[in-house]
């Protein structure tokens, strides 16, 4: 009961979060003068990568107490905030593009950060076909936390060696007019609402599923 | 009858494989000397049962005593050198010969006088002629007389034995029925995990009987009769496992 | 002791066995070797700088090969449960990590070496003078790949598919180790290597890293 009303609280709370942002975004924010108005995409883009990480660093800990304790409830939260973070991956590497296009002119570029979100992206994906392969077998959710927890300590060195294998473009940076900080931080509110919205949307339906799991197949 | 100091006991144990209970609140005592026989169905966690006692899986609750001590990390490598393990697998390696495996094994465990405790088993199992031969190339028989030489190399106080009966003939179901007897003599504590009660039933000391992952009946065999041994079986499988 | 005792054993052991077994040696160094050679035919060397394309390539090809390596590593320990009467053993689990880590740094070591021989023989891939400095990089860089890679083996042993699944997971985690490893041969082969180089202590680091997190974590691996 709580979950849900965690949920249906985050889901308001995003809900007016991002009707805030995306009327402050078209609204109030200057159309940057280089990008024009495709700049504007960076309000998304930026918070999800934050929010990515924050839940690939979430499925990370539940990992790790999952192996620690071996309470099931744990992998269920790492699975569900690799998921979310995996979505909001996705996020980056589709919005990159399209403001890589307006500000290099190709749809994509070997950019250090967003090269870097590729390769996690790679390595997240690869965690959830191992899970989708080997489907309600317990031995799974244990071989998943190992990948879990290599894959977060490896995502440092992964943004070093990239930016040291050099790009061919810098990476963007972005000088912010008081109007756009304030924007961005009003778009970054919202962004963290929806990936909170969603990852307790996810977990309840995991439990949900689980549940009925239990039901049908414990003793 | 048999001696009373117990080797291992187990109390209260818990098993989950995700949301599957494969044990539930199981608590049993193995005995030195003693025989125990342990019976169930198919999927009522025997094998499971003999995979947590030989610590090869993690209880979920509960805990291991061995010889009256708590299980933990000091004692666990004692607990494991102190127990042979036979399973329907060979757990011998095919790419080795009869030989290299007794010797592998018998170094990772330590024992002294190794050349000639392998060549004295390799006699003792029929198996001195084939024993530069590589294992991959043995008949079923031959590789599980030398599963069970592996087994006694180390000599184990404790021995949990998952199905050993499984595709015997009757000269060899006579020889391990021999051996066991030999072994308990010795004062070793044996757990037997099988579904052939003829072969075994004459040498059990005592019996138990498992159903979805519960207890449903344990106690003497001693004396038992195989009609005896079947109506027990039957009814405490029969019934839904208690709450 | 008892702790290398058993990794001198199992590494023994596995050394011995991986030599009869033939098949998972011959199927990975033919496959290093046709790689090679489809490259030369993908490529045209006589117009393409080896050093600078060579590097990396080779790099591409030690990777899909010692896959096929090493993960069969823990397989064969599952067909006749072998990898369970190594576990009911009174050593430390970890000893049976490393045990195969070491064996599977060598196979990988010895591979290499070939690979790097036919790779001057049919492609012209000089590396005379730079010897001592790519021993050291690739030394280096094969430690990690064999830490994680000998991990991920025994985490797919008993996976449905997990022959198909282990390169994919093991592949994007290595990423780091192939950056350096191609920018450490194209260096050495030009310019040599200083001990202070970047890429060397990325991978010094990264090797530490993972071969200390795996032989903690695989435990959790093979638990029944």
């Amino acid at each position: 009961m709580t979950l849900r009303r965690w949920t249906v609280a985050l889901w308001a709370l995003a809900f007016v979060t991002n009707a805030a942002a995306l009327g402050l975004i078209f609204g109030y924010a200057p159309i940057e003068r280089q990008m024009g108005a495709v700049q504007k995409i960076f309000y998304y883009h930026v918070p999800s990568a934050i929010s990515g990480y924050v839940l690939l660093f979430l499925a990370f800990l539940f990992s790790i107490l999952f192996l620690w304790k071996d309470e099931p409830l744990y992998d269920t939260l790492a699975y569900s905030s690799a998921e979310v973070g995996w979505i909001f991956i996705t996020i980056v590497l589709v919005t990159g593009p399209i403001w890589g296009r307006s500000a290099w002119g190709k749809w994509w570029v070997w950019e250090p950060r967003l090269t870097s979100a590729l390769v996690l992206w790679l390595m997240y994906s690869a965690y959830f076909l191992l899970r989708l392969f080997s489907r309600n077998d317990a031995r799974t959710a244990r071989i998943a936390a190992v990948v879990a927890i290599i894959a977060f300590f490896d995502v440092p060195i992964v943004h070093k060696a990239i930016s040291w294998w050099g790009s061919i473009v810098h990476p963007v940076k972005v000088t912010l007019e008081p109007a756009m900080r304030k924007t961005f931080f009003v778009s970054m509110l919202a962004v963290f609402a929806l990936a909170a919205a969603f990852l307790a949307t996810r977990i309840g339906v995991a439990l949900a599923e689980e549940a009925k799991l239990q039901r049908e197949g414990g003793r | 009858m048999a001696g009373e100091r117990v080797i291992l006991s187990a109390e209260g144990l818990d098993k989950r494989f995700g949301h599957f209970r494969a044990l539930s609140g199981l608590s049993i005592e193995l005995r030195e000397g003693e025989l125990l026989l342990l019976l169930g169905p198919n999927g009522a966690g025997k094998t499971t049962l003999g995979k947590v006692l030989t610590t090869l899986s993690r209880p979920s609750r509960g805990r291991l005593l061995f010889r009256g001590e708590p299980l933990g990390e000091k004692n666990r490598p004692a607990l494991r050198q102190a127990i042979g393990y036979l399973s329907h697998q060979s757990l011998l390696y095919g790419h080795l010969s009869a030989e290299e495996n007794l010797l592998f094994f018998g170094r990772l465990y330590g024992i002294g006088r190794l050349q000639e405790r392998v060549a004295e088993l390799l006699r003792e199992v029929d198996l001195e002629e084939a024993r530069g031969r590589l294992v991959g190339a043995f008949s079923r028989g031959m590789q599980q007389r030398l599963s069970l030489a592996r087994v006694l190399l180390t000599d184990p106080s404790l021995l949990i034995l998952d199905e050993p009966y499984a595709g015997l003939d009757p000269e060899g179901s006579r020889t391990l029925t021999h051996l066991l007897a030999r072994l308990k003599a010795a004062s070793r504590a044996i757990l037997l995990v099988t579904h052939e009660l003829e072969d075994c039933l004459p040498i059990a000391d005592r019996l138990a009987i498992l159903h979805r992952g519960r207890l449903a009946w344990s106690g003497e065999a001693f004396g038992l009769g195989l009609e005896e041994a079947r109506r027990l079986y039957f009814q405490a499988t029969s019934g839904e496992a208690g709450s | 002791m008892r702790f290398f005792r058993a990794v001198g054993l199992i590494f023994l052991k596995d050394f011995k066995e991986e030599i009869r077994r033939k098949e998972n040696i011959a199927a990975s160094f033919l496959f290093a070797f046709l790689s090679l050679v489809l490259f030369a035919f993908a490529l045209d060397p006589t117009r393409v700088d080896m050093r600078q394309t060579g590097s990396g390539l080779l790099w591409l090809i030690i990777l899909f090969a010692g896959s096929l390596f090493m993960g069969a590593s823990f397989r064969k320990e599952t067909e006749t449960g072998t990898l369970l009467a190594l576990l009911l053993c009174p050593a430390d689990r970890s000893a049976i990590y490393i045990g195969k880590f070491l064996v599977n740094l060598a196979f990988l070591l010895i591979l290499e070496a070939l690979l790097l021989f036919f790779a001057f023989l049919f492609l012209d891939f000089r590396v005379a003078g730079a010897l001592p400095s790519l021993a050291l990089a690739w030394f280096g860089v094969t430690v990690g790949y064999a830490a994680l890679g000998t991990l991920f083996a025994a985490l797919v042993a008993q996976t449905h598919g997990g022959q198909v699944i282990y390169p994919i997971l093991l592949f994007p985690v290595l990423v780091p180790l192939l950056i350096a490893a191609a920018s450490l041969t194209q260096e050495a082969v030009s310019r040599g290597i200083s001990l202070q180089n970047q890429w060397l202590r990325l991978v010094l680091l990264f090797d530490i890293l993972f071969l200390t997190a795996s032989t903690f974590l695989f435990e959790y691996a093979v638990e029944e």
